[in-house]
């Protein structure tokens, strides 16, 4: 039986992200690899996306609450204080969707994607069972985004 | 000219819609569906002309939405606006009837380009 080995890199991710952010939150932003920025502990909101099939893997992507809600803000094109975390929910996983479905249509078929869910804590989402394929953080109004790709398991 | 958008995400129907106007189709009527069940009724309710459906949603699916309408005998013309664009979707889409795949993330101009050959 052959086994196709699917690892997106964080080309992949960071093409996608950065095709997102100039055609629905009209700026540029800048993805470097994950290290090379430091990610504040502490609160957080976290958007996980599931690819299933062919190929198994995760998307998760995660900010703070106050760069989640600056995100749901540009999507939305209203100022942060009109957003309410329903709209943070909506955005985080709509953004997600986006980036998850890009990394699907990239990976063996047939798959399908999930829908996404969005978290919000203090301690990071795991995926049991899998393992880390690639991570960027694009570093946007000087604070991170960080997404990262896992392979196997299940979200 | 009535538009139906489904999307289970609030944010991006919002995104549709002002995408619609940047692309110089504004002052249509918009009708929102958040799931492809509530769009197959709006479709009998609504009678849109154009709809532009999400792929991945709950309840009922956006290509689960197009072959339910086919089913019933609905023509309405039906477009995809989803983040699943390869050419294994685009021809799932187009073997279901959809007249077109917009892939997210999109600018007015892929609307223009998608929306002209259909509603002009």
């Amino acid at each position: 039986m052959n086994i196709t080995v699917f690892e997106p890199t964080m080309e992949d991710v960071s093409g996608i992200v950065e095709e997102v952010w100039t055609s629905f939150l009209g700026a540029d932003l800048v993805v470097v690899p994950e290290g090379l920025v430091e990610v504040p502990a502490g609160e957080h909101v976290t958007a996980v996306i599931s690819v299933a099939g062919a190929w198994e893997g995760h998307l998760m992507i995660d900010a703070s609450p106050e760069t989640a809600a600056a995100i749901a803000a540009a999507f939305m094109e209203v100022d942060q204080s009109d957003v309410t975390e329903a709209d943070v929910t909506d955005s985080l996983g709509e953004l997600a969707n986006m980036v998850g479905g890009f990394i699907k249509s990239l990976a063996p078929s047939p798959s399908t994607l999930s829908l996404p869910l969005v978290l919000r804590g203090h301690s990071r989402a795991s995926t049991p069972e899998s393992h880390r394929v690639c991570s960027a953080v694009a570093v946007w109004r000087d604070a991170p985004v960080t997404f990262t790709v896992y392979a196997g398991g299940h979200a | 000219m009535k538009i139906l958008i489904a999307d289970d995400s609030r944010v991006m129907r919002q995104i549709v819609s002002r995408t619609l106007r940047q692309a110089g189709y504004d002052g249509h009527d918009i009708v929102e569906a958040t799931n492809g069940a509530e769009a197959f009724d709006l479709v009998q309710q609504e009678s849109p002309d154009l709809v532009l459906s999400d792929w991945n949603m709950p309840e009922m699916t956006g290509i689960e939405l197009l072959n339910a309408l086919r089913g019933s005998g609905s023509t309405v013309p039906f477009g995809f606006v989803t983040s699943e664009g390869s050419p294994e979707m685009r021809e799932k889409a187009e073997a279901a009837g959809a007249l077109f795949l917009i892939a997210k993330p999109f600018t007015a101009d892929s609307f223009r380009d998608a929306l002209e050959p259909v509603i002009g």
